[in-house]
This record gives C-alpha cells, sequence and structure tokens, in this order.
C-alpha cells in the first residue's frame, strides 16, 4: 500500500481503534491494529475478541494493500507527530511513515490472521441521535456493577418497548437506573444485554449524527455504526434480573430537595462516613431534611436540607441510611436544579427522579440499619 | 464418553497441532454443545464463545478439528459451529448480594413463631393443595378470602367427608394472611378446643381472659363446627364471638362434615349466621386429584414415582389421608430394603396394605352377593368356569375385594371360587389391581361396589 493522509484524521482514528487493542492478549495479532487501503479508503481495525472497532478515513492512495502493526506503537508514534500530511507505505512486513523532517519504519505482521470483524450493518435494527443515546448512557452506565461474578449485572439492557422506546437499565443490585429514549425503529429485535465497555466507547465519540444498530442475535452479536466508525461487541449471555418487580409504584413520602445543597450536605457527610460503611443518615422530621454521618474515630457531623414535602405523602417523619457514594453519583447524573425523592419505609429503595426528564429514574437500596 | 470428556480429549489433541497461543485465545474458548449420529455420521454442534472466536475458528481450524474430532469419536464427523455462552452453566452465585433484587427477608424465625401462636399446621399451605374438580371452588373460595380478608366471603363455611382437604384449605389462608402481615392475630382450632377454653374459663373464673383470646383476631379457623352443636354455653360464646369478630372485619372460616342446615341441634341464630356466607363443600377426590396427591406428597418425601406407579395408587387407595400413610410406608420400605420404588415393588405392598384402614365385616357370601347385584349376573356365574369377560371380570373383582378387603388366605379365596387354584388368584387380584390404575369403569364398579359393602 502507498497514501497520503491527513495526520489529524489519522491521529483520531487511531485512537479510537487502538483503545480496543488489548497488549495482554497471548496471540500477538490481536494486539495489532489492521490498516487496509480500498479505493480511496483507509480502514483501521481492531479486536480483543469481545469486541471490535473499525473505522475508515478518506486517503489519497496510490496502491491498495493491508498490513497490521503493534497497536501501542503506532500510536505512540503517531501521537507524537506534527504537521499535516503523512505517508504511509508497505513493503512486505514493515509500515513505513514518511512525514516533514521525519521517518520510520514499524515491524508489523502479514494480516492473514487478523481477525474478521463488521465492518457495516446488514439489517438496522433501530437508530437514534448520538446525543440521546450519549445522554441516556451518562444517566445509567454509572449503576451497573464491575463485579464479574454475576455477569449479567456488568452488562446494559437494551429493551424495545412499543411504540419506539428503547428502555436502558443498568444495576448492580443495589441500585438501578433506568432511561427511557425514543428511537427510529427497524428490523424487530429482542432485550439484549450489552456490555459496558463497548458503551463507554460511545460515550467518546462526537459529532451530532445519528448512531444506527444491528442486534445480531445469532452471532451473539451487536453492531453500531456512528459515521465512518463501525463497533460490535459480543452480547452477554444470561437472564436480566426482573428490574420492572422491583420498581416501586406508589409513595409514602415524597420530597422535593435542591439539588446543589443536597451535594453539598452528602459530600460534607461523607468525611465522616467512609469508615462506617459509607453510610449517610437522612432523617426527615418537621418538613425538615437532615442529613447526619458519624464515625467512632473522627466524629459527627450534621447538616439540615431545605426540603419540601408532596402532599400526598402519607408519612411525614423518615430515617433512613444511603451509601454517599451513590448518593454523590446520582446527584451528578441529574442535571436539573431540584430533584425528587420518593420513599416505602426506611428498608425499601428510595426513588430518584429528575422533575425534567420524566423518562429517566434511578433506585438506591438503603443500607440496613441495625 | 460424555460430551464434555470427548471435547477435553480432542482439545488435548488439538493443543499438539496449534500453537500455545491460539490455543488459549480461540480454542479454549470452545464446548460441545450437542452430537447426533445420522447414517453412520456424527453432527457435532461447537459451540464458540463469541462471534469473533467462531469466526477464526471457523476459517483456520475447522478442517483440524473435524479430523480430530473424527478420529475421537472413531466415526466421520461433520462439525456446525455457533455462538453461545461457554462457561459451564452458571451457579447461582449467592455470596454477591444484591438487596435489590433479594426478596425481602421476612424474618423466619418471626414467621414459625406466628404460625405456632395461631395454631397452624406447618404444611398446609396453598402450594401443596391440589385443586381438581371435586375442591375447584372451596380452592377459589378460600384464595379469595386470603386476597380480602373479611370482606369477600365472611364466614367461609367448608364442609365434606373426612380427609378431603377441608383443615388444610383453612390453614392454608392462615399462612397467605402471615405471609402479607406477620403481626396479623389468627386462631385456628377445634370446635373442641373452644368448648374446652370455655369450660375452663368457667371452672377457673377467667371468662374474660377467654373472650380476649378469641374477640381480638384478624381471622378465627375453627375445625369440626359440628361438635359445638348442643353445646348450650358454648353455643352462645361462639356466637358473641362470631359477631365480634366479623363486626371488626375479622374473617371466620369453620369447617364441618355436613352444611349447616344438617347439623342438628345447632341454635337458629347460629345457623342463619353461617348460612349467610359461603357454603362450600369439597367431595371425595377423583382419580385425578389423587394422583396429584401421590405425586405432592411423594415429592415431599423425595420419593421418585412413575406415572404408572403413581396411578397404581391412586387407582386402589382413595382418600388422601390414606394415600399418605401408604407413601409413608412405601418410603420406609424403600429405605430399609434400598430399594427403588418400581411399579412391581409398589404393587406388592399396595397388596399387602390394601384398604388397611377400613375392614369390610362383611362374610364372603355376603359379598358375592352384592357383587351379583352390581353386575346383575347369577353367583353359578360368577363362581363358574365361563370364561366369557362378562362373568370373568366380575370373578376377577371378586378375588381382589376378598383378597384386599377381607383380607382372606388365597387359599381360601380359591375355595370360595369354585375351587380355583391359588396362582389364579394372585393373577385375578394383579389384574384388578392394574386396571384400577387405568380403566375408569373398573375404578366406578370397585367404588359402587366398597360402597354397598360398607353400607
Amino acid at each position: 500500500m502507498k497514501i497520503e493522509l491527513d495526520l489529524n484524521n489519522f491521529k483520531k482514528a487511531i485512537t479510537t481503534v487502538s483503545r480496543v487493542t488489548s497488549s495482554k492478549q497471548q496471540l500477538p495479532i490481536l494486539g495489532n491494529i489492521l490498516l487496509k487501503v480500498e479505493k480511496s479508503k483507509l480502514v483501521l481495525q481492531a479486536t480483543n475478541l469481545e469486541s471490535s472497532v473499525s473505522v475508515s478515513i478518506p486517503v489519497k492512495s496510490e496502491k491498495e494493500g493491508e498490513i497490521a502493526v503493534p497497536g501501542r506503537i503506532l500510536l505512540d508514534v503517531v501521537l507524537s507527530l506534527f504537521g499535516d500530511n503523512l505517508h504511509l507505505s508497505s513493503e512486505k512486513e514493515h509500515l513505513k511513515i514518511e512525514s516533514y523532517k521525519f521517518k520510520s519504519e514499524i515491524l508489523g505482521m502479514n494480516t492473514t490472521d487478523f481477525p474478521k470483524i463488521p465492518d457495516k450493518i446488514k439489517k438496522e435494527s433501530f437508530s437514534v441521535p448520538l446525543d440521546q443515546l450519549k445522554n441516556a448512557l451518562e444517566k445509567v452506565l454509572f449503576a451497573v456493577s464491575n463485579d464479574e461474578s454475576r455477569p449479567v449485572l456488568t452488562g446494559i439492557l437494551f429493551e424495545p418497548q412499543d411504540n419506539n422506546n428503547l428502555v436502558i437499565v443498568g444495576t448492580d443490585g443495589f441500585r438501578l437506573s433506568r432511561k427511557k429514549i425514543s428511537i427510529k425503529k427497524g428490523e424487530n429485535f429482542d432485550r439484549v444485554i450489552i456490555p459496558k465497555s463497548i458503551l463507554y466507547e460511545i460515550l467518546k465519540i462526537e459529532g451530532d449524527g445519528e448512531v444506527s444498530f444491528e442486534v445480531r442475535k445469532n452471532d451473539g452479536q451487536v453492531v453500531f455504526v456512528f459515521e465512518e466508525t463501525v463497533f460490535s461487541s459480543r452480547i452477554i449471555d444470561g437472564e436480566y434480573p426482573p428490574y420492572q418487580k422491583i420498581i416501586p409504584e406508589g409513595y409514602n413520602l415524597k420530597t422535593f430537595v435542591d439539588r446543589d445543597d443536597l451535594s453539598k450536605s452528602v459530600k460534607l457527610a461523607s468525611v465522616f462516613s467512609r469508615d462506617s460503611g459509607n453510610g449517610v443518615k437522612f432523617q426527615i422530621k418537621n418538613n425538615k431534611l437532615q442529613i447526619i454521618a458519624e464515625s467512632s474515630n473522627s466524629g459527627k457531623q450534621e447538616t439540615e436540607v431545605e426540603i419540601k414535602l408532596d402532599e400526598k405523602s402519607v408519612e411525614k417523619d423518615l430515617t433512613i441510611l444511603f451509601n454517599y457514594k451513590f448518593l454523590e453519583d446520582i446527584l451528578k447524573a441529574i442535571k436539573s436544579d431540584d430533584i425528587e425523592i420518593e420513599f416505602n419505609g426506611q428498608d425499601k429503595a428510595g426513588k430518584f427522579l429528575d422533575p425534567k426528564d420524566p423518562d429517566f429514574l434511578h433506585l438506591i437500596m438503603p443500607i440496613k440499619a441495625n | 464418553m460424555d460430551k464434555s470428556q470427548i471435547w477435553k480429549n480432542t482439545l488435548e489433541i488439538l493443543k499438539l497441532s496449534v500453537s500455545r497461543a491460539s490455543y488459549a485465545t480461540y480454542l479454549i474458548h470452545t464446548k460441545i454443545n450437542d452430537i447426533k449420529e445420522i447414517n453412520n455420521r456424527f453432527i457435532t454442534e461447537i459451540v464458540c464463545g463469541s462471534f469473533y472466536i467462531k469466526n477464526q475458528i471457523e476459517q483456520r481450524y475447522q478442517g483440524l478439528i473435524q479430523d480430530t474430532l473424527s478420529k475421537v469419536l472413531d466415526k466421520p464427523t461433520d462439525i456446525i459451529f455457533a455462538v453461545g455462552s461457554v462457561a459451564d452453566p452458571i451457579k447461582k452465585n449467592t455470596d454477591v448480594p444484591s438487596p435489590l433484587f433479594d426478596e425481602p427477608i421476612k424474618n423466619k424465625e418471626e414467621m414459625e413463631k406466628a404460625v405456632r401462636l395461631a395454631n397452624l399446621r406447618l404444611d398446609y399451605t396453598f402450594d401443596k393443595f391440589a385443586v381438581s374438580g371435586s375442591n375447584q371452588l372451596a380452592h377459589a373460595a378460600a384464595e379469595a378470602v386470603s386476597k380480602n380478608l373479611g370482606t369477600a366471603y365472611n364466614p367461609l363455611f367448608i364442609w365434606g367427608g373426612v380427609g378431603v382437604g377441608k383443615s388444610h384449605l383453612m390453614h392454608a389462608v392462615g399462612h397467605a394472611i402471615l405471609e402479607k402481615n406477620v403481626n396479623s392475630k389468627i386462631v385456628a382450632c377445634t370446635a373442641e378446643d373452644f368448648t374446652n377454653d370455655i369450660v375452663e374459663g368457667i371452672r377457673n373464673k377467667s371468662t374474660s381472659e377467654v373472650r380476649k383470646k378469641y374477640r381480638k383476631l384478624n381471622a378465627l379457623f375453627i375445625d369440626d363446627i359440628q361438635f359445638i352443636a348442643g353445646k348450650d354455653t358454648a353455643q352462645e360464646e361462639f356466637f358473641h364471638t362470631f359477631n365480634a369478630v366479623t363486626s371488626a372485619g375479622g374473617q371466620v372460616i369453620l369447617t364441618s362434615d355436613r352444611p349447616p342446615s344438617e347439623i342438628s341441634k345447632l341454635e337458629l341464630r347460629l345457623r342463619s349466621r353461617f348460612e349467610a356466607g359461603l357454603i362450600v363443600d369439597i367431595a371425595p377426590p377423583d382419580f385425578e386429584l389423587r394422583s396429584a396427591i401421590v405425586q405432592i406428597k411423594a415429592e415431599e418425601r423425595g420419593l421418585k414415582l412413575d406415572s404408572e406407579t403413581v396411578a397404581l395408587i391412586a387407582g386402589n387407595i382413595d382418600s388422601a389421608r390414606a394415600i399418605q400413610g401408604f407413601l409413608i410406608k412405601l418410603f420406609s420400605e424403600v429405605n430399609t430394603k434400598r430399594v427403588e420404588p418400581s411399579y412391581d415393588f409398589v404393587q406388592s405392598i399396595l397388596g399387602k396394605n390394601g384398604g388397611e384402614e377400613k375392614t369390610i365385616r362383611k362374610s364372603p357370601e355376603e359379598v358375592i352377593k352384592i357383587l351379583c347385584k352390581h353386575f346383575q349376573i347369577n353367583k353359578k356365574d360368577l363362581l363358574g368356569e365361563s370364561r366369557v369377560r362378562s362373568f370373568a371380570r366380575p370373578r376377577q373383582i371378586l378375588m381382589y375385594l376378598l383378597k384386599n378387603e377381607l383380607k382372606l388366605p388365597l387359599q381360601s379365596i380359591g375355595r370360595i371360587i369354585g375351587g380355583r387354584d391359588h396362582t389364579t388368584i394372585i393373577h385375578g387380584v394383579e389384574t384388578i389391581q392394574n386396571l384400577a390404575s387405568t380403566s375408569v369403569d373398573i375404578q366406578g364398579d370397585i367404588a359402587g361396589i366398597k360402597k354397598m359393602l360398607l353400607g
């Protein structure tokens, strides 16, 4: 192959692609990025056998061809280059990179061992504007579990619903986020659990187009495309826990709180709660919310936060214990000035709502008080 | 050799032919999902951990795998690839807490205490109640009551013969109530207990205590209410208790062996109150229900019975309690003798056991007479030589009844039935035992004749 291309485009593409390569792999080829010139396009591909990325950028091509080069080295070399244009050429298993006053030759590999990965969508399942998807993922991804012993909880549930809605759910067993977005539906598809890692990659892409999805149930794979970037990932096998069942319908007590006030007091409380199991006590009494944290080692603190009780609340008083980390996460995820919290007793999940986003809800299970 | 062993061996061989890295990257993430043999060829489905792995293996190792597998299986083998989960069926990791999805942990001790306090039978729950035509209505009523306590049907009056499941239903409602709220106040007792409490109260001058116990309840269950009839003080006290409980929104459930209208010496005001709610009866269990009961009870004891054996038991024993008794016996026999509860084994025990509960005090002559009447045949034909089905079948039923109900020895049965050999009798008894589990006609005949014998 022999091409000339824009350095910035190349940098962007390599950054995206190299995130999927893994140097830990036993098989060297999986630590490589595949460079392939077809007509006037350079296609960059990488996979770790769980997920894959394929990006193509326009180039001025003199000769087609392909080569695989170690991702780490290519990334480090290209990111430190400057200038506008770059010349790439391959000869046998060497990749030559040339720009203004610079010349490099990277030892590559034959591409025959490189796995074949999806580079386009066959039958679109649905599409959705990127910003809406990113917004939804931001509100859900933080609740996903990192614990590999329950694989289904390390993924995100995409569940299609009637009237062109997609429900996105994430949970770690202690808290749960659910966000509904409207999609443009294509082929019918069933609910799937998608590993969170590939969804974090979506969060990193920029632009204002649409993302197209394809669920390939038989291949156990999802593929999604944004402009010239094609991601794919395996689907997590298993039964997602029955999340609808645990979402409480009504409430005993509902409060409206200023998000900023609550954030500040939770942050304060966290100082003392760290060595007492991260517990922060919410005490609602006389139309006031006390946020209390105590530590036998370091001391204690109390903050009072103004709240408004919903008139339909059956109860007026409540004491409930939450993990402050969970509170911080949800207070970050909600962007409105106010937040609504619904309670159903001290041992039932608290429901956190964004008054400006009726399609979002978050549950946090309280810590059992001894 | 099982699938995983075959695959393990195959992988070991493959390991020698491919590089270590490829092996660890691709081949290890596979397993055999299915092996089928068609026309002397094996078709093996190999599951790969992800699409990418499948793709690579298909491209690079298909031929190698096919050859190796053919050698391992010693037959030409075709392979197909699929994507799926390769990990062994995940053991449910219960160590990982996920309080959001855990059932609210009911304090088990608390529940047990409540059940004990209410005097409920532990195993009488809705789960363990088999429903069929004969008790469907009663079951539905009891469920409705447990859902809408005090408002659906109050009182619920369940009547029926012995061992049909009256008390079971009543206690099941109690369990359902406690399940909802462990603090519900329930008293389950017999009419006898109730009467005794009142007598005790009068003797110790502590009637107010007794009232406290019975009047402030969410639910009051009284078994065999017919025994209260004729006891004036008890009836009066019960009348007030009944009013106190129902007016406070509590549920009353009563069981009896006959409908209120047939309980003699029952005060009129009580009768009218009983009749104000829902009166349901439970008929003796039919064959299907008995089969279900056999299955439930056998499962409880960990006995594995095939459907024929279940039918054999259900066909030969006609009350739920007797079934339970028989299964206990079977269970202990199976355990002490360390044998499988097979059809033949069950049959041999049935022979020893059959109808132990109620022996029919009738002479063989009377049985013969009743049989003749039932089948409309002559005694001469019944005991004669004719092998026509219409005589032979009743003759075998006669053998079955004489053996199982009258407990006569085989020889004397042979003598009674026209001097037949005891082996003929064994054959006849077994034939009917088998038919009783399959033929509705025979079941009907036996039940009808037994009724006449008892009546």
